[in-house]
């Protein structure tokens, strides 16, 4: 990035030092066509001339300077006196008559780190000739006064001049609390929905105390004691303590304990030195506060360096930038307050918001990533939803491909079973049959196999509860045999409770008993007559019965008593043989609702 | 080529039977055991779809007996034929296991009675003259498959046709597709044993009825109607 090329960066450094070193320099301009006042008199806490500007003897409470002005003569339009810059309140006195006092009407910042004012000289006092102004400056803070040349002019010539030192010293420093309350709330509302981000929280801390410094205002709108400000300046000496832990985690190293102590410890130990009677709150400032100051803004200054040189960290970056104009008008406002350097307006309130702003930037920067993290993040999971939609879409289709083919192999499985079980038993015989020639015999075979071939093709198609359909298909079937044979039919099955979980096998099962139980009645017991019937069992079960009226039932009489039996066992329920006074009857009976069918399991291999 | 004095048959007169099987045994079986009822007068035996249209053609037929797969059609041709041409004609198919979709199929064309191809001729001559007393045969898979189709005609719009069965005919046909003997189903519903056959025979003609836009498509086909 371009950014990130050192000349660059280091072009861009000289280039906001240069910036911020502007008031340092340079000066506003001035009246020209006003009349200069350039030296004054001193009346009392000085002595003999001076030059405007002045600075004032730190020692004295009042200093009372006389300043004189020509006037040609009495001028038509009103006349001003314009200071473009002081410190302190003062008292004018124009030719012996009081015409101002700016102390009520100026804000702490202005009293302590320069105003401007713009006074009206009375007409009436005003003569033709020599003028005096008498100027009282009263000393309230630590500052050392300051006084500047002043001009005398018609508002003409001096408005502008005035409303534009007004902006700069008091409404912009009044600019500067709100956006610094309006970037803590911003913090805070960060912090609040990400606490786990301790940096937030460092740099809320950061921002509050440093707004302690405006406790002046609090003072002069009468919401704290006379004292406070001094108090409040100890406190903020808190904020040396926190800018090298913001500084820290924003190069995401560790903060050392000593450090977090130190934020408590700073302002705990400035305040104890003026408390605890060790030196007055006005030495607390200068000889531990204010040096504190400068240490950490330097100090933070080069972790930011180390962060964005050594660490690489671009969040760094930011906060170099924004600290720079800070360090550079701490050190001057340090230098201003020890009177090292003529400098009544103090910078610092001006340059804390570059370092405002940098959290803000970067605040706003986090946000943006995280969106944009977000975005990427949405992206790709809606990629791989996708992709996990198509996979799933294949899987399904290979599934369902894969339960047909098991269906499909079930279906022929189970088919192989019955055709095996029936048909080609049928036709084995017949091919025996036809081997001796026994045409009737080949006949009868053949015609079982027909109607056992009906009953598989039939019970394919049968579902649940529908065992009474495949009963009725059987009937037709066994009524053209018994007409054949000449054995009477009877059949009643209205009274048969419906079965539920019927199957194709548990039908052909079924129908296999029937069938053998009525071969049985034709072949070993000569019957005339053969009764079916379906009654309701006990429990709840369903009792198909099989009569006839040939020989009782003997042990060891049927062929294919075992596979009965063993089919029976297969639908859930009992097969009952019994013998009667002529003939037998076959009881099936099957529980109202069948077992689970297993295709391979309905069809044992033992011929039909 | 229909004439009406030709297409009455008096009363008493024999039967006139056209039987198409492709197979020459049971061709032969089926001809033989014809041969043998006297009301009756086999007028050809034929193996192919073509020679049962020249012979429908010829002469009016009064019982159809066919098979359904031809080697050169389907025996629904022929029933649609003989349906178109003489409308009071009976067709019956022949088939081996009688299931659902080929009895049903010929239904639709316009027979009223099946023959399963191991008949006997005791069943086969039983089975002409129940067609002829007014009476048709119906299986309980027959019956159920007729139960699906008329509850899958219903709710489509696209068939107007749908046959409008009477509530008597609709409770035989669940009857019988349960599993009812036509005594038991007689006694349910408290009509005679006789006429559920009978109405057996009105439900097929209502399927055929509703089917009857194919077979004016295909009489249109072999040129029996002009429009």
């Amino acid at each position: 990035m371009f950014l990130k090329r050192l000349p660059v960066q280091l072009a861009l450094i000289l280039l906001l030092a240069a910036l911020a070193s502007l008031p340092m320099w340079a000066s506003l301009p001035l009246p020209d066509h006003a009349l200069p006042i350039a030296g004054a008199r001193c009346e009392t806490g000085c002595v003999g001339t001076v030059e405007l500007p002045a600075r004032l003897d730190p020692s004295a409470r009042r200093v009372g300077y006389r300043v004189e002005f020509t006037l040609e003569d009495v001028p038509a339009r009103p006349v001003y006196l314009f200071v473009p810059l002081f410190t302190q309140r003062m008292v004018v006195t124009q030719n012996g008559r009081e015409i101002a006092d700016t102390g009520p009407r100026t804000l702490m910042t202005g009293v302590v780190a320069g105003q401007t004012t713009l006074l009206h000289l009375p007409a009436d006092s005003l003569r033709a000739g020599r003028n005096t102004l008498d100027l009282a400056l009263y000393r309230t803070g630590l500052m050392p006064g300051y006084l500047s040349e002043m001009y005398v002019g018609t508002s003409g010539q001096l408005t502008s001049h005035y409303l534009l030192r007004l902006f700069l010293l008091e409404h912009l420093r009044l600019m500067a609390v709100a956006t610094q309350l309006l970037v803590a709330l911003a913090v805070l509302v960060a912090w609040i929905y990400r606490p786990r981000e301790v940096l937030f929280g460092w740099m809320l801390l950061l921002l509050v105390l440093s707004l302690l410094s405006y406790a002046g205002l609090l003072v002069q709108v009468g919401l704290a004691g006379e004292r406070l400000p001094l108090y409040a300046f100890l406190l903020n000496a808190g904020v040396s303590g926190v800018l090298p832990i913001v500084a820290l985690l924003v190069n995401r190293s560790a903060v050392p304990r000593w450090l977090r102590l130190g934020v408590v410890a700073a302002p705990a130990a400035g305040l104890l030195l003026p408390l605890g009677g060790i030196v007055g709150p006005p030495a607390a400032v200068l000889g531990f506060a204010l040096p504190l100051m400068v240490a950490s803004v330097l100090v933070t200054l080069a972790v930011a360096a180390w962060g964005v040189w050594k660490r690489r960290i671009d969040e760094a970056w930011l906060l170099f930038l924004s600290l720079l104009p800070m360090a550079m008008s701490t050190v001057y406002d340090a230098l201003a307050v020890t009177g090292m350097i003529d400098g009544p307006v103090l910078l610092t309130v001006y340059y804390r918001q570059a370092l405002t702003l940098g959290f803000v930037v970067i605040l706003a920067r986090r946000l943006g990533l995280s969106l944009r993290q977000l975005d990427r993040a949405n992206a790709n999971l809606a990629l791989r939803l996708r992709e996990q939609e198509t996979e799933l879409a294949q899987l399904h289709a290979s599934e369902r491909e894969k339960a047909a083919q098991r269906v499909r192999g079930e279906e022929r499985q189970r088919l192989t079973a019955d055709l095996h079980d029936g048909l080609s038993g049928h036709l084995a015989s017949i091919i025996a049959l036809a081997e001796r020639e026994q045409a009737g015999a080949i006949e009868s075979s053949a015609r079982e196999a027909l109607d056992d071939l009906r009953a598989v093709i039939y019970s394919l198609d049968i579902g649940d509860r529908e065992l009474g359909a495949a009963l009725g298909s059987f009937r037709e079937r066994l009524q053209r045999q018994c007409r054949r044979l000449g054995v009477e039919l009877e059949w009643s099955m209205a009274a048969l409770p419906e079965i539920s979980g019927v199957t194709p096998t548990h039908v052909l099962n079924v129908l296999r008993i029937m069938q053998e139980a009525v071969t049985n009645a034709v072949r070993h017991g000569p019957a005339t007559r053969i009764v079916l019937r379906g009654q309701p069992g006990e429990g709840g079960q369903a009792c198909l019965t099989v009569e006839n009226d040939g020989a009782p039932f003997a042990p060891g009489m049927g062929f294919g008593l075992a596979n009965m039996r063993r089919r029976a066992a297969l639908l859930g329920g009992a097969l009952r043989i019994e013998a009667r006074e002529a003939g037998t009857r076959v009881v099936l009976c099957l529980p109202c609702r069948l077992p689970d069918s297993r295709p391979d399991g309905g069809g044992d291999r033992a011929p039909a | 080529m229909d004439s009406e004095d030709r297409s009455e048959p008096a009363p008493q007169a024999p039967c006139r039977i056209l039987l198409v099987e492709d197979d020459p045994v049971l061709r032969e079986r089926f001809a033989r055991i014809l041969s043998t009822w006297p009301e009756g007068r086999l007028v050809a035996a034929c193996a192919t779809l073509a020679e049962a249209q020249r012979a429908l053609r010829a002469e009016p037929i009064d019982l159809l007996i066919t098979d359904l797969r031809l080697p050169d059609g389907h025996g629904t041709q022929a029933i649609r034929l003989l349906r178109a041409t003489r409308p009071q004609a009976e067709a019956m198919v022949i088939s081996v296991l009688a299931d659902d979709q080929t009895v049903i199929s010929a239904i639709e064309a316009g027979a009223t009675g099946y023959l399963l191809k191991d008949a006997d001729s005791l069943e086969l001559i039983e089975a002409i003259e129940a067609l002829r007393a007014g009476s048709s045969p119906i299986s309980p898979s027959i019956a159920r498959v007729i139960v699906r189709k008329l509850g899958e005609a219903a709710p489509a719009p696209r068939q107007p046709e749908a046959p409008r069965l009477t509530p008597r005919e609709t409770d035989i046909l669940w009857g019988i597709a349960k599993g009812y003997t036509y005594s038991e189903l007689a006694e349910k519903l408290g009509i005679s044993r006789q006429t559920v056959p009978v109405h057996v025979r009105n439900i097929y003609r209502k399927l055929e009825a509703s089917n009857r836009s194919e077979a004016v498509y295909e009489a249109s086909r072999l040129g029996l109607i002009c429009f």
